[in-house]
């Protein structure tokens, strides 16, 4: 299981990112969250260029956490709604959020190692490391609205992350 | 040794002065103050320096107790500033060394400036803010030549403060920008007024326009005091100074900066610049009012630095005036 | 500002100090802005908010038009620092210090080359009303055949030609301050500048004349 999850830490915890595939039982995952019972964020993947976009996103809501400052409810959420181009944070959540229908996402989870098994173990399918490469490229474009000149001098993927680090500054 | 006389008039003050080797002997200064609101002309400068210069050589020559047979060197400004009073002070000067048959030297009043200020502070070679009615430059040295890194695009912060001081009827004697200065110390509440650095050059056109349109209205309703609005001024435009020379500095590498010009007596102005030449571990270089305002001293100076150093006075056909007169045109051959 | 181990103060600029070292596990360069102890702090607390803010914007919409900029990775107003991407290359007034000291044959040719990509980038900018606000040849970086534009802190949009003309102007005067015996070259920058901004370099020329005239014109008294 250890070789299916990419960990990367932060002060004051340590992240940790694991690909699901196959999902089977997604209504049930999605209630489980809902219901304040599975302590992660499930990211849609097909939006998200990189790992390094996801560890980007998470450290800002990691460090709007020790502020004070979180926007949304939980980290998790923030992370959701750090991702997204939109100021709505439903909207944010509806599309950056795995949903009834999908069959694969992106898990986040702040903690230790066993706090991760467990909800692992809730979740019917099958487990990768999130390589460098994760999204559409053409589903992004559009939903960051990329131009493509701007896609001639910088990787789309610099264009999100970007977007990402300052929104809520400018 | 070269003993040097020098005349400048290139606007309000008429200045004599001599000096051997870099020691003033005498700098004597008369001053054309006009009435509040209103700005000094042409016509009426020249007038006054055409009375009162030869009292004035006469004066310094006293001072420093000198007949015209002890003197080398005359020097005059050769510009920039207003024609007619340049005018009238450069015919004196080709007069009296035709008359006592000495060399004449035309010298850049910037560089003047700028010259004086090494030699009375012992800076080497700092990066230098020249700050009075007419001229706002960041100035620093490289190849042979004062180079301008930085400057107004508009207005002069001289004038920029004179013009203030008339919009809120400030007295002009003995200058508007002392009385502005004077004025701030007693204000307390900061209006925020258009604050434009464009890369190392400044802009101060806005800031009057916004004085005239908004700050008006604020001191006709109470809310701010001319105090006040003399406060927030001097804090916005000198932050603007300092921090277009501190960019110069970041840009040369260079650590200390030299204040010359009318407004550099601003004691303020010499604070704020202090703070950040110090957070940079370098040292603001000042002058106290008898040589950062227009003077004699200071174009003999310059004026015999460049005789010493090329051996030649200036040609006499070109012995003539320049209104503008860009301090990066003059080759230094003494530096 | 406190950094951990691995970060490298490089260089203090005039308003940042600029560090550099690793985010994420990526290389990055922390721009810290200081606080001005000199400036009243109303203005101090308006000034630094400003430009953190025209320095975000302004790199988004350099790259929205085709012009290279360093990507941002986090920024925290409270420390008023920001994270960019490493650009490992040379600042332009570096090539062209050693360029016009070379006695290197293609030297002319290689400073022509840098000076069309300049005005290729301020035109770019220019057409799409982004004005830089600080153009100094330390600010253009180039990495490969890439010519990348840093330091926003002063930028705005504007679609006025005087404030295009302005951004031109501070340009041309930092190009000569800054490399004696580079007046030659600026003919090249405006070549480009005129070629990628087909649209409205006329009318903004124009206004540089004016601007430049202006500066020449001024009175200089007292």
């Amino acid at each position: 299981m250890g070789e299916a999850v990419l960990s990367y830490e932060y002060y004051p915890e340590t992240l940790h990112l694991v690909l699901a595939k196959d999902v089977k039982n997604m209504p049930e995952i999605k209630s489980l969250l809902l219901n304040n019972k599975l302590d992660c964020a499930l990211i849609k993947p097909c939006l998200v260029p990189n790992v390094f976009v996801v560890l980007q996103a998470a450290y800002k809501a990691s460090q709007a956490k020790i502020k004070g400052k979180l926007i949304t409810k939980t980290i998790y959420t923030e992370i959701l709604y750090n991702l997204s181009p939109s100021k709505n944070i439903t909207q944010s959540l509806a599309t950056f959020g795995a949903q009834e229908t999908d069959t694969e996402l992106l898990l986040a989870h702040f903690g230790v190692s066993e706090t991760l098994q467990s909800i692992l173990s809730q979740i019917q399918g099958n487990f990768f490391k999130p390589t460098e490469n994760i999204g559409n490229p053409e589903q992004i474009v559009k939903f960051y609205n990329i131009k493509p000149i701007e896609s001639t001098v910088t990787p789309i993927e610099n264009s999100v992350v970007s977007r990402i680090a300052t929104r809520g500054v400018v | 040794m070269v003993v040097a006389i020098g005349l400048e008039g290139s606007a309000n003050k008429l200045g004599v002065g001599i000096v051997r080797d870099g020691e003033v002997l005498s700098n004597c200064r008369r001053t054309y103050i006009t009435p509040p609101g209103q700005g000094f002309l042409p016509k009426e400068t020249a007038e006054h320096h055409r009375k009162h210069i030869i009292p004035l050589i006469k004066e310094a020559l006293e001072v420093a107790k000198m007949e015209p047979k002890d003197i080398d060197l005359v020097c005059y400004t050769k510009g920039p500033g207003m024609g007619a009073p340049l005018v009238s002070v450069a015919v004196v000067a080709r007069t009296i060394a035709q008359l006592w048959n000495k060399p004449i030297v035309g010298v850049n009043h910037c560089i003047g400036h700028i010259e004086m200020g090494r030699t009375i502070t012992n800076s080497d070679n700092p990066t230098v803010l020249y700050v009075s009615g007419g001229n706002t430059q960041v100035i620093a040295y490289s190849c042979n030549r004062y180079r301008i890194f930085g400057e107004t695009i508009d207005i002069a912060v001289g004038n920029c403060l004179d013009r203030f001081a008339r919009l809120v009827n400030l007295s002009n004697d003995p200058s508007p920008g002392y009385n502005i200065e004077q004025a701030a110390k007693k204000g307390k509440k900061f209006l925020q007024l258009p604050y434009c650095v464009k890369g190392m050059d400044v802009s101060f056109s806005g800031i009057l326009s916004y004085i005239e349109e908004k700050g008006k209205p604020l001191l006709k309703s109470g809310e701010y005091t001319v105090e006040d609005l003399c406060f927030s001024l001097q804090e916005t435009v000198f932050a603007m100074l300092v921090e277009t020379t501190e960019r110069a500095m970041a840009h040369t590498g260079s650590g200390d900066v030299l204040l010359v010009g009318g407004v550099a007596c601003n004691v303020r102005l010499q604070e704020m610049m202090a703070q950040m030449a110090k957070e940079r571990g370098g040292t603001v270089y000042a002058t106290d009012e008898r040589y950062c305002i227009d003077n004699g001293a200071m174009i003999a100076h310059a004026g015999a630095l460049l005789y010493t150093s090329t051996g030649k006075p200036t040609p006499w056909d070109e012995t003539f005036i320049r209104q503008r007169y860009r301090t990066d045109e003059v080759e230094v051959t003494w530096r | 500002m406190d950094f951990p181990a691995d970060y490298q103060l490089v260089k203090q600029g005039a308003e940042a100090k600029i560090y550099k070292g690793t985010f994420l596990g990526r290389p990055v360069i922390v721009k810290e802005r200081f606080c001005k102890t000199y400036r009243h702090p109303e203005l101090e607390a308006m000034i630094s908010k400003e430009r953190l803010k025209a320095e975000a914007r302004g790199i988004l919409r350099c790259k929205a038009l085709g012009v290279p900029a360093p990507a941002v990775y986090y920024v925290d107003p409270d420390s008023k620092l920001m994270y960019l991407e490493e650009i490992d290359g040379s600042t332009m007034k570096d090539l062209f210090t050693s360029l016009l000291a070379s006695d290197d044959k293609d030297a002319p040719d290689k400073l022509k080359q840098l000076s069309l990509s300049i005005g290729e980038a301020v035109g770019k900018i220019h057409a799409g009303h982004l004005i830089h606000g600080d153009l100094t040849t330390s600010n253009f970086l180039r990495h490969g055949f890439k010519t990348y534009l840093i330091d926003f802190g002063l930028s705005s949009v504007s679609t006025l030609a005087e404030d295009k003309a302005v951004d031109l102007y501070v340009l041309e005067r930092a190009l000569i301050s800054t490399h004696p015996g580079s007046d030659q070259y600026w003919t090249h920058i405006l070549a480009s500048y005129s070629k990628s901004y087909p649209s409205g370099s006329k009318e903004v020329l124009n206004k540089f004349k004016e601007v430049q005239s202006r500066g020449r014109k001024r009175t200089m008294v007292g």
